[in-house]
């Protein structure tokens, strides 16, 4: 196939695939919002109920709100209605949700509603409102990413996504590189990814497992180059992964010029501080000659122009990040380091079965069509012990991934109570432990690892000394991270633990919790119905999810669950090796059996029916 | 029991290769009154479907279960077409003996595979009561008792995808040929529809092996006097299953439409066995007790009304269908395992339009003339499921652009699963005829017209027949949703 040929070929198939993203995206959203508002709400799709409390002066709405179930984040696009004519609603932004007010905020977003039809609903008091999710809507950006993918100048771009890149590197540099790596106690693995980075002339990939440390090699790379005068752009999928590597390099250097653009209101005023110029449009940017710094997620680059260009991109997440925003990042320059973990979560899709070459992350693509290059594996976590290690390194390393000296002989430090249900589970000596509780017919939440969870914080935190900003609660799901919220409200710990504060205690999904750490995590897999959990195998047994979740503590990890995780059979291969792992995980770990002290009384159904409802009122509690 | 011999007795236990990891089989007890010898592939692949089927299988009363319909049938042969399609190029030999003396298969089998063939078809692994009757072996180099080769096993299969089951079952293939052959394969492989081979690496997948095998053999441990009988659990599968008259004779828990097997073992724990216990839950007070959340109460009380009564049990308004543009109802018949869309109709008027594809060079005229009329229409193409993914592997052979295609798509609305969320049926559906049927008080026909046999028999009539009454069930499906929404 001719090499035009083959560029129309790519061309359409990523036209085609973004355009089949967006159309599921739709049919998706019409799937939500045809349910009734209750199970919109039970999903966590909709917050329902809302009362107008009042308009601040910046024109941000505020609600109050019964009840607050929904997975909005920050900034998501939402649509406020009476709940059955949800596309006709006003379009706001979710602004935020306070737990002491029971407060919900949005704020409308003018452009939009500029743009949507006559007839909009009117705020009104004593009317109950409901806030549903309206979609990204990018697939506009995208497609003006993907045709300046396509330009005569972007060849290089095009070079690398048909397999046609090159391992080029620089001699000269590659030796400084080296000899500068000899100062910054690098492991071998990083010094060899430092310096090709540095001495890229072509395509170079760094494969970053867990705590091995590639936001500093990236950092000390860009720094280098920056000081020999280059330019650098640095893109992450998130903007926090920019700023977590801008903060690096301002760490390494208090005076290379560094920059970011965009970015949401509340993560500025770090990079601020820490003297990072916020650009909005790079465009229009008076950038200084010589080397610097820029980081920005993919779409700041979208309408670059060819005599901006820089001289090197480095992509991080590379294997969360789809490859039509990976695609658009490339074109920031000629020299690219591509650095991420397939082995983590994947890029999150909308539709399925259909280009799956394109539904995977720009790394996983990188390595499949261009075997002539081998990536770079980061070997050395410094993140987790000798036992926190051993399984990952097994199932998704191929044992190649080792404890750096400093972390392997790491252990909990606690004050542990002798001789209580919890003892075996907080013990130090076992960084790896599973509390079953075998429980039946959860979806989503678990009112039994609710209990046994907050039992662990108890004595964790209170009993055993440890600090909260060391421990996170994980869960698949939202409904379990509400309900443990509430349980630990409940209980007036909330103080103690310092939740929903800055350097409190965390409860959140795993993949809020994705280049984060803590001493502790305790993950509740909340779910025991097999059928339920066979038909979101895909979601729920995904091999990156159970790998972060697993690599997030760097002393000790205790999974809360029942037996019942193990049973799915799901019909597609990949899921059930996916269970599998699951189940490996399983057998390899000690299990401690807190059945007895946390599974629900068994109930019968004659007392279901018992006309006392003292006996029944009994049975209910705990 | 049949055929237990003194020479299936006399068969090799397996050596070394059962002292390591992986190669163990469980300890079988199967009762008496079974009325198999002998646990098979089939069983382990029927067993991820449907436990209950494979209890059935051994302990249940062979008069009671219905033969395979003539679509099965057809699949079945299809099946064994496409195998010999594949395979046959390979030349290799089968083993010989007299039907149903597997002992005798196995002791052949093991002499062709001692004398070094390159590869054997339909090869006998026996080690009584498991037998395995592998697609494929194949020769590949690695010590073993046979000299300094091994064998791998694959097998033949229809679909495009690999499937769990499937790996399963080579999985099992595996661990017998291993006791063999005292090497344990690394891998096994299938090769699927299109001729292209998946490999399986069965370390991946032994853990869930053992599972299956033990559960298997418990179950199969529970003869018909067992107090903890085997129960079955109501799905689409159970419309082809041949045991479906002695499963549905028995009105309990466990044929309630719509619940989950945990909530049915949850229910069946706590005394709720009976539809009519179900039927006077009270699902908000019930709830409160933490046992189960208030929707699965609510789901049990439906289902069981659902079932007592044999209508369906309105369950909420039906959202996701706008009735402010005329709706176009649309039916694509597609031949699954040809990949084949024979004729698309829709509604238009009040008159049923066709166009039809009597051969596969024909579908891209077919589609081309199916999206303009589309295309002239505003409001949603609703249908009964698939018509969707039907567009996209249409795309790339239409003369239309993606664009147009693209806008067709989003106008598709599942109609049958909006009617499902609406009601909850006594029985599975999948057709719109179906659930018309049930809605006008009536049971669908107990033959569903095929379209795999109706395209293989040519029969064009037969299939404008078929999407005549889906088109007409769909309409009449969108009056009685507008009527309640």
């Amino acid at each position: 196939m001719s090499s035009d040929v083959e560029e129309a070929v790519l061309r359409e198939r990523l036209r085609a695939f973004v355009a089949h993203e967006h159309v599921s995206e739709l049919r998706g959203r019409r799937e939500v919002w045809a349910q009734c508002t209750a199970d919109r709400v039970d999903a966590g799709e909709c917050v329902a109920g809302l009362h107008h409390a009042g308009t601040l002066a910046d024109g941000t709405l505020v609600f109050e709100a019964p009840e607050f179930l929904a997975k909005f984040r920050e900034g998501e696009p939402l649509f406020l209605s009476d709940g059955d004519d949800i596309a006709s609603g006003i379009p706001v932004s979710f602004g935020g949700f306070d737990v002491e007010t029971s407060r919900v905020s949005v704020a409308p977003d003018r452009y939009e509603a500029q743009r949507s039809s006559e007839g909009a609903l009117r705020i009104e008091p004593g009317v109950e409102y409901c806030l549903d999710r309206r979609g990204l809507g990018l697939q506009g950006l995208l497609h003006e990413g993907l045709d300046s993918v396509f330009r005569p100048e972007n060849s290089d771009t095009r070079d690398v996504l048909l397999g046609r890149a090159a391992l080029a590197v620089d001699a000269d540099r590659l030796d400084r590189a080296r000899e500068h790596a000899q100062s910054t106690r690098f492991t071998e693995a990083q010094t060899e990814a430092f310096a090709r980075s540095v001495a890229a002339e072509g395509l170079v990939m760094i494969q970053g497992p867990p705590g091995t440390g590639k936001t500093r090699v990236l950092a000390e790379a860009a720094l280098m180059l920056a000081r020999m005068r280059c330019r650098i752009f640095v893109c992450g999928f998130t903007h926090r992964a920019v700023d977590n590597l801008l903060l690096a390099i301002r760490a390494l250097d208090a005076r290379v010029p560094l920059f970011k653009i965009g970015g949401s209101r509340g993560e500025t005023s770090d990079l601020a501080d820490n003297r990072i110029a916020l650009v909005r449009n790079l465009e229009r940017a008076a950038l200084p000659s010589g080397g610097l710094v820029v980081g920005g997620t993919p779409f700041s680059v979208r309408r670059f122009s060819a005599d901006k260009r820089f001289q090197f991109v480095f992509v991080d997440e590379a294997g969360q990040m789809p490859i039509v925003h990976g695609a658009i990042a490339l074109t920031a320059a000629r020299r690219h380091v591509v650095c991420g973990d397939p082995r983590q979560l994947p890029p999150v899709r909308q539709g399925e079965g259909r280009d799956d070459v394109f539904g995977t992350s720009l790394y996983a693509y990188l390595e499949s069509v261009t075997p002539g290059i081998e990536p770079i594996l980061l070997d050395r976590s410094f993140r987790l012990n000798d036992e926190l290690v051993r399984f990952v390194s097994t199932e998704f390393y191929s044992s190649r991934l080792q404890s750096a000296e400093s972390a392997a002989s790491r252990r909990l430090e606690v004050r542990r109570g002798e001789g209580t249900p919890l003892a075996r589970v907080l013990d130090p000596a076992v960084p790896l432990v599973i509390a079953s509780i075998d429980h039946v017919g959860r979806r989503r939440r678990s009112s039994e690892e609710v209990r046994c969870v907050a039992d662990i914080l108890s004595a964790l935190i209170l009993d055993g000394g440890v600090a909260p900003s060391e421990v996170a609660v994980l869960s698949p799901f939202r409904a379990q991270c509400r309900a443990l919220r509430h349980e630990i409200e409940l209980r007036g710990l909330g103080g103690s633990f310092r939740l929903g504060e800055e350097r409190g205690l965390v409860i959140d999904t795993v993949e809020r919790m994705q280049g984060q750490e803590r001493e502790v995590v305790v993950l509740s897999l909340a779910a025991s119905d097999r059928d339920a959990l066979t038909a979101r195998a895909k979601f729920f047994y995904e091999p990156g999810r159970l790998n972060v979740a697993l690599t997030r503590a760097r002393t000790k990890c205790i999974v809360v669950a029942s037996k019942e995780v193990k049973r799915a059979r799901p019909k597609a291969l990949e899921e059930l090796c996916a269970v599998a792992t699951l189940k490996r995980l399983w057998r390899d770990t000690e299990v401690v059996d807190l059945s007895p002290h946390y599974l629900e009384r068994r109930i019968s159904r004659r007392r279901f029916v018992d006309e006392s409802s003292e006996e029944f009122e009994v049975d209910a509690t705990r | 029991m049949e055929g237990h011999s003194e020479a299936e007795r006399a068969l090799p236990r397996g050596g070394a290769a059962t002292r390591r990891g992986g190669l163990e089989f469980p300890r079988v007890d199967l009762r008496e009154s079974s009325r198999r010898a002998w646990i098979t592939a089939t069983h382990i692949y029927g067993f991820l479907s449907c436990e209950h089927a494979v209890w059935l299988e051994f302990y249940g009363n062979a008069d009671e279960k219905l033969g395979a319909g003539p679509a099965l049938t057809q699949l079945l042969r299809r099946g064994r077409e496409l195998e010999d399609r594949l395979v046959a190029p390979l030349g290799w030999d089968e083993p010989t003996y007299a039907k149903g003396a597997f002992a005798e298969g196995a002791a052949a089998t093991r002499a062709m595979l001692a004398s070094g063939v390159p590869g054997l078809r339909q090869a006998v692994l026996y080690e009584h009561p498991w037998l395995g009757i592998p697609d494929l072996l194949r020769r590949v180099p690695g010590s073993s008792a046979f000299g300094d080769f091994h064998y791998v096993v694959g097998d033949v299969k229809s679909s495009r995808k690999p499937r769990a089951d499937q790996a399963l079952q080579v999985a099992f293939y595996s661990r017998l040929l291993a006791r063999l052959q005292d090497r344990r394969p690394d891998h096994g492989f299938l090769i699927l529809r299109d001729g292209n081979e998946e490999r399986i690496d069965l370390d991946a997948i032994d853990i869930v092996l053992d599972e299956v095998l033990e559960e298997l053999v418990e179950l199969l441990s529970r003869g018909p006097e067992s107090e903890r009988r085997s129960t079955p659990h109501h799905t689409t599968m159970c419309r082809d299953c041949g045991w479906r008259p002695s499963c549905s004779a028995k009105l309990d828990v466990h044929w309630v439409p719509g619940l989950t097997r945990s909530v049915r073992e949850v229910l069946a724990e706590r005394g709720f066995d009976s539809l009519e216990a179900l039927s006077l839950v009270e699902p908000r007070k019930y709830a409160k007790a933490g046992v189960l959340p208030e929707a699965s109460w609510q789901r049990a009380k439906q289902g069981a009304h659902a079932l007592r009564s044999g209508a369906p049990v309105f369950v909420r308004k039906p959202r996701g269908v706008e009735f402010q543009q005329a709706c176009l109802p649309v039916v694509v018949l597609h031949d699954g395992f040809e990949a084949r869309v024979p004729l698309v109709a829709w509604l238009f008027d009040d008159s049923v339009r066709f166009a039809e594809a009597p051969t596969r060079e024909d579908e891209p005229a077919m589609w081309h003339e199916a999206m303009a009329a589309w295309g002239k229409s505003h409001g949603a193409l609703v249908h009964s499921g698939g018509v969707a993914a039907r567009l996209y592997e249409a795309r790339s052979e239409s003369s239309h652009p993606a664009e147009v295609i693209d806008a067709l798509e989003r106008r598709c609305t599942d109609l049958m699963s909006i009617v499902r969320g609406t009601w909850i049926f006594p029985e599975p559906v999948v057709l719109a005829s179906e659930a018309l049927a049930f809605l006008e008080g009536a049971r669908p026909a107990s033959e569903v017209d095929s379209v795999p046999l109706l395209l293989e028999v040519g029969d064009r009539e037969g299939l404008r027949s078929f999407a005549r009454r889906e088109l007409k069930a769909l309409e009449s499906l969108l009056r009685k949703i507008e009527e309640v929404a």
